[in-house]
């Protein structure tokens, strides 16, 4: 029990020397992020659970090769998930696919953080109005989509989305702005319907 | 998803004896990018410098002494080659930045502003050290198609039907009259009778001029301003004849290539019969200091007349 809690206090910088040393104390890092990207790697495509499982054994697969790279002036989670992101996106130029749908546990804080962001108030009820969003999040445009995602449903900072965009920080604030317009757009079009 | 996700990723590292990728591979790929850079912004700046040089020596306020507007004189002469050049080094540079690292995090136009200016000031800098100078003076000796790619000068200076003479002296008779060799290999006799020189001493056998002026017959060009050329005077030397140094002859002093300049103007003259009437309208034109040079200069008129030069004007001129 004292292992796991000092295992779960570590840094990720941590575990990073950890893994380097020992291939197996890779599996920490494994365990702390396999979750979170899952989640991330089907918001951003609504991909399968087999497909999930795929992308994300490439995900880590590409982590531990690239360990010697990551340096402590960035964090360790914007890395991992800047790795992720360009997982994904090389898996939909590999299949030649785009994103179908945005994918997220209904009841997930997200719906609600970016609703009342963007002022909306035309559905009194929750769960239509949180699928109405997860509808219109997948009919925007894919760069809109990935940082809406990155702000409202994984809680990133902006210098955050920066480092796993690879944007300067203005950029991402000016992609947002528009992101949220376009999504607002988005379901006016479809109320109108 | 499976719950052994972590154990098959560990097993599949083991499996394929999978190691991270040495800490080295990262440091050289940023090292490279950053050479690059830095090369860039060198090569940028050089270019800058050689831009500089050509600009400096451009003569943009004779375009009414070559009959062109300002504007059509300035896009004539303007260094494409070099514009090009430097743009692309100033899109390395950029482009380099932005794939460092922390690249990403500074703006497209600070980055490109930045490239600009870097490329700009470090270039001012080396035009200081005369390195635009250099750079043109060792292509001009060597580079191929320098006279079409690397100088617009020596192309705009080509067109003697226009008004527009240079070459490599290889024969000075004085001051104003003088014989040189074109980068077609032509040999063209220049007289000159005014006084719109770009400084003194610059007829010297073995340096390159540029003349504006009109052609007067065949292989005779009429100056009517005669200037130094800076960018580009190192190609005229590829057509400097065997023996023709790089010293300075000046009026008086016998030149190798031309060992007595006293027969080598009568057979001119005679060759050039348009040439011998020019001088003559020069003499009749500069009466008064001609009868000048030979009160102060005694052996100036027995000179004229043991060459047999003109004696019925000498006459006119020393009859009154």
């Amino acid at each position: 029990m004292d292992n796991l809690l000092q295992i779960s206090d570590l840094e990720d910088a941590e575990l990073v020397r950890l893994s380097l040393a020992d291939p197996n104390k890779f599996s920490l890092i494994i365990n702390r992020y396999q979750d979170k990207l899952a989640r991330y790697v089907r918001r951003l495509g609504a991909f399968s659970a087999e497909d999930t499982e795929d992308i994300l054994q490439d995900i880590f697969l590409k982590v531990y090769l690239n360990l010697n790279d990551f340096k402590t002036d960035l964090k360790f989670s914007s890395w991992i998930y800047r790795i992720a992101h360009n997982q994904v996106i090389s898996h939909f130029r590999k299949h030649q696919v785009r994103p179908e749908a945005h994918s997220s546990p209904i009841d997930s804080p997200g719906f609600e953080l970016l609703a009342n962001d963007i002022s909306l108030d035309f559905q009194s009820d929750v769960n239509l109005r949180q699928a109405a969003i997860a509808a219109a999040l997948g009919k925007i445009d894919a760069r809109y989509r990935e940082i809406l995602i990155l702000k409202f449903f994984e809680d990133k900072s902006y210098q955050e989305i920066s480092d796993i965009l690879k944007k300067p920080a203005g950029t991402v604030a000016s992609l947002l702005n528009r992101a949220k317009k376009s999504l607002k757009n988005s379901l006016s079009v479809k109320m109108a319907e | 998803m499976s719950d052994n996700l972590e154990q098959k990723i560990i097993e599949q590292i083991k499996q394929e004896n999978l190691e991270p990728t040495p800490r080295w591979h990262f440091l050289l790929k940023e090292w490279l990018v950053w050479s690059v850079g830095v090369l860039s912004l060198l090569v940028g700046a050089a270019a800058v410098s050689v831009i500089i040089y050509l600009f400096r020596n451009n003569d943009l306020f004779i375009y009414n002494q070559v009959g062109r507007s300002f504007g059509g004189w300035l896009l004539l002469s303007l260094p494409y080659f070099w514009i090009f050049f430097l743009a692309l080094f100033v899109w390395l540079l950029f482009y380099n930045i932005k794939h460092t690292k922390r690249g990403y995090r500074y703006p497209l136009f600070l980055i490109a502003s930045f490239s600009v200016i870097a490329s700009i000031f470090l270039g001012g800098v080396f035009s200081l050290f005369g390195l635009g100078e250099r750079i043109d003076d060792v292509l001009g000796r060597q580079a191929p198609f320098y006279d079409t790619i690397f100088n617009p000068h020596i192309n705009i200076w080509s067109h003697p039907e226009e008004g527009r003479l240079s070459g490599l002296v290889i024969t000075n008779f004085d001051d104003n009259n003088f014989v040189l060799v074109d980068r077609e290999g032509e040999e063209w006799a220049v007289v000159y009778s005014g006084k719109n020189k770009g400084g003194n001493n610059i007829i010297v056998v073995g340096q390159p001029v540029r003349v504006i002026g009109r052609v007067g017959g065949e292989s005779l060009f009429v100056a009517q301003k005669i200037m130094t050329m800076q960018p580009g005077r190192e190609f005229f030397r590829r057509f400097k004849p065997a023996g023709v140094s790089s010293l300075n002859f000046g009026p008086g002093k016998v030149s190798p290539a031309c060992p007595n300049d006293k027969d080598v103007f009568l057979n001119l003259l005679q060759q050039y019969p348009e040439l011998k009437q020019v001088l003559e309208q020069g003499l009749l034109d500069n009466q008064d200091l001609i009868r000048e040079i030979s009160a102060h200069n005694p052996g100036f008129l027995p000179m004229m007349q043991s060459w047999e030069l003109f004696p019925a004007t000498m006459q006119i001129i020393f009859s009154r």
